[in-house]
């Protein structure tokens, strides 16, 4: 085997050995397109809540999903199974940290502990900590 | 589970990026098979299996004692 010529042909699944790049340049341009239509079909000025017409709610809606799509179509088709594994984990510890932590929240709220439920602040953080487990796990 | 991959890989003269690049999957792929963090799917084994010329016994070693 010592000094075995590396011959082989590549196959044409080589493009996956740069699955990151693609779905960060994917993931690139879905978030401008959002947070311009956000931006440009807010009604409201600036420094109040965002407000919108139905029309350009359900349109900003329609297209984050498309791209989100996009964005799925993307990484399935580029990435290996190490990383999929890392994201399903990921995935798998981000969902398990929002089932626990949502109702203990409600429940510290109803005891009068905490205030009430932010659901965008666990939305962030099982995102943040499926972020941390898949890095973890892919990297390592 | 333990493996023969590093030693395979070195015996060639091939860095990890090369292995990944035959095996179409990431650099970090096969560190991570090398040092025992991931175990391979049975395609992907089969695939290592068939780019060394031998079987997945012979290249991974799940501990246990053949009879």
């Amino acid at each position: 085997m010592m000094g075995m010529k590396m011959t082989e042909k590549l196959s044409s699944r080589d493009k996956r050995r740069h699955p990151l790049r693609d779905l960060f340049l994917t993931a690139g341009v879905v978030g401008v397109a959002v947070v311009a239509a956000v931006t440009l079909l807010n009604r409201n000025p600036p420094g109040q809540e965002p407000g919108f017409s139905p029309v350009a709610g359900i349109a900003i809606i329609i297209g984050g999903l498309i791209g989100y799509a996009a964005l799925t179509l993307v990484y399935m088709k580029r990435t290996d199974e190490h990383d999929m594994n890392a994201n399903l984990w990921g995935l798998s510890y981000g969902y398990l940290f929002f089932a626990g932590a949502a109702p203990v929240w409600w429940m510290l709220n109803h005891s009068g502990l905490a205030g009430p439920v932010d659901f965008w602040a666990l939305y962030i953080i099982s995102a943040l900590v499926s972020a941390g487990a898949w890095s973890w796990l892919r990297f390592r | 589970m333990k493996n023969r991959l590093k030693v395979l890989r070195a015996e060639r003269d091939w860095t990890q990026a090369d292995l990944a690049e035959r095996l179409a999957v990431s650099r970090q792929a096969v560190n991570a098979i090398e040092r025992g963090k991931y175990d391979p799917s049975l395609p992907l084994a089969f695939g290592i299996a068939r780019l060394f010329g031998m079987t997945i016994e012979e290249i991974f070693d799940d501990g246990h004692e053949n009879d």
